[in-house]
């Protein structure tokens, strides 16, 4: 009986851990992956306005200026949500710590910047590519450590075995409770004992309802890394080159030169690359659908942008700066929202799935332990039984 | 509004630019995947919004019937009053944001609205609906304005 107790008692503790693991990537890891792309994203959208408002020289564009100011409150609100839901993890908040300083240095730059320009002080375009240069080499690389720590956490937590231990747990109950039945019947030749059978018929619904538990969980992990987690990396790979894409091409219009290294960021995107995988991806017709919009969206910006970069080549600076605040800025806003917004519809399949894989284990702590002590206390009175008999 | 938008009616929208472009609130709460058609689609608009002759047209192209009513105000409390029965509805967009705030209506079936990738980005860009997965722009900033040349007798070109 005491035998009985310790092993609900076990299988109870490694499945109050299995359950608070579960929460977790549901409530927190899960989360943070999303939130660390959509900062990424925001400060993409922010870089983009920046760079066209500053073209616009001194009369400035409105809209710009508040998309830019639009995508910093973004950007600001979800590395909040990361610093709440990171929970101890020091290296996220020294990470995150670093970020807000590179964040003010950031948006003072740009700032200074634009006054630069409107005043027609010299250093204005040296101010936006230092900006520029703040962001892919302080905040993105941060926010990518976030994401990868935040990864790592998900893959323990996702791998997690102590339900096989739980379950080996039960299983040698119900053999013990089976084989004391067996004895009992074959060393006092009584054919059954009710209260043991009771014992035995508990343990087994414990082991088939947590097993249920448990592949309910294992299922939801599964689904929610294939049918969304993979996409959202995806997406990311595809927002990063992006990024890198765009940055190359406004520097290059800075510069007053064409840009390098465009035709690799394409290659890496078009054909077979990033941008078909996403469709290859996505799970429904509906995502399908989203898929093919960002790469309608992807193929105006690069359109946009060649005749940018053609006029630069042809020394046309103006009609290259024209190109870049205007068709090729809203072309590539379009894109990097479509590109988000597909984020956000893998963002709520994938924590559906978590909260499922989370919800499937919520009754089992208590059913673990109510039923070892039920079984417990029908294995005693089996044996009082018997020892009455007896005597 | 809990109600999903036809899919017929949407397929066939990608061509008739006059519905297209209507604010989209289509169906109550988390998208569900698959569409189904019950040969029904409601619309409430604002008054003399559509040419209601156009119906007719737009009914034989999707092969729908269409439920089509004038009674749209943003002032009379939207879907409070008009109940949520509703597959297309035209609010003003601040009220539109409150409506996909509170979670009332479905996001967009985006396979059967091949013109979804036409929209321009400055609509995509709305911190209540990124990437406009909610709601479609229609008449926005400016009033369309149509005319029959042969009535006119002349191009407009200008008001």
């Amino acid at each position: 009986m005491l035998a009985l107790i310790a092993v609900g008692a076990v299988a109870w503790l490694l499945t109050d851990r299995l359950v608070s693991e579960t929460e977790e990537v549901a409530t927190s890891t899960g989360e943070v992956l999303i939130a660390t792309q959509q900062v990424s994203a925001s400060f993409a959208e922010a870089d983009a306005a920046a760079v066209s408002v500053h073209l616009a020289g001194a009369d400035g564009n409105r809209e710009q200026r508040r998309l830019f100011e639009q995508a910093t409150d973004r950007a600001t609100s979800s590395l909040e949500r990361v610093a709440r839901l990171v929970g101890d993890d020091e290296r996220s908040h020294e990470a995150l710590q670093d970020i807000a300083a590179a964040t003010t240095t950031y948006a003072g730059l740009i700032e200074a910047a634009r006054l630069a320009s409107i005043e027609e002080l010299p250093g204005a375009d040296a101010m936006l590519r230092q900006a520029s240069s703040v962001n892919r080499s302080e905040i993105s690389p941060d926010v990518q450590s976030i994401a990868d720590w935040a990864r790592a956490r998900f893959d323990d937590q996702t791998s997690s075995v102590w339900y096989a231990v739980a379950i080996i747990l039960l299983v040698i109950a119900v053999g013990v409770l089976l084989g004391a039945q067996f004895m009992l019947s074959r060393w006092f030749r009584r054919l059954i004992n009710v209260p043991l059978v009771a014992a035995s018929i508990v343990m087994i619904v414990l082991l088939v309802l947590s097993s249920r538990g448990f592949a309910t969980q294992q299922q939801a992990f599964d689904d929610a890394q294939t049918q969304a987690f993979d996409a959202i990396q995806i997406s990311e790979q595809i927002q990063q080159s992006a990024y890198r894409h765009r940055a190359l091409s406004t520097t290059a219009v800075l510069d007053g030169s064409a840009a390098d290294g465009l035709i690799d960021l394409e290659s890496a995107l078009e054909g077979s690359g990033l941008l078909a995988q996403a469709r290859d991806a996505a799970s429904s017709d509906r995502e399908r659908a989203g898929a093919d919009e960002v790469i309608a969206r992807w193929t105006r910006y690069v359109d946009e942008n060649r005749r940018s970069q053609d006029a630069l080549g042809r020394g046309d600076v103006a009609a290259a700066e024209a190109i870049t605040q205007g068709a090729a800025n809203s072309a590539f806003n379009g894109f990097n929202t479509t590109v988000e917004a597909a984020l956000l519809d893998n963002r709520e399949q994938f924590l559906n799935q978590l909260q499922t894989a989370s919800d499937s284990l919520q009754w089992l702590r208590g059913l673990i332990l109510g039923g070892s002590l039920l079984a417990a206390v029908f294995v005693w009175w089996g044996f009082a039984q018997r020892i009455g008999e007896y005597r | 509004m809990k109600r999903l938008s036809r899919r017929s009616f949407l397929a066939s929208s990608a061509a008739s630019a006059a519905l297209l472009g209507l604010p989209g609130c289509v169906g109550g709460g988390v998208a569900p995947e698959a569409v189904t058609s019950s040969g029904l689609v409601r619309v409430l608009n604002w008054t003399e919004y559509l040419d209601p002759e156009l119906l007719p047209t737009i009914e034989a192209q999707i092969g729908d019937t269409i439920v089509y009513q004038e009674l749209w105000e943003d002032n009379y409390g939207g879907q409070d009053l008009f109940g949520p029965q509703w597959d297309i509805v035209t609010p003003t967009n601040w009220l539109a944001a409150q409506y996909i705030q509170d979670g009332s209506v479905q996001r967009l079936p985006l396979e059967f609205i091949p013109n979804h990738k036409n929209i321009d980005p400055v609509f995509l860009t709305n911190g209540w609906d990124r990437g406009a997965r909610f709601h479609m722009p229609w008449q926005s900033g400016i009033t369309g304005i149509a005319y029959d040349p042969n009535l006119t007798g002349r191009e407009l070109t200008s008001v």
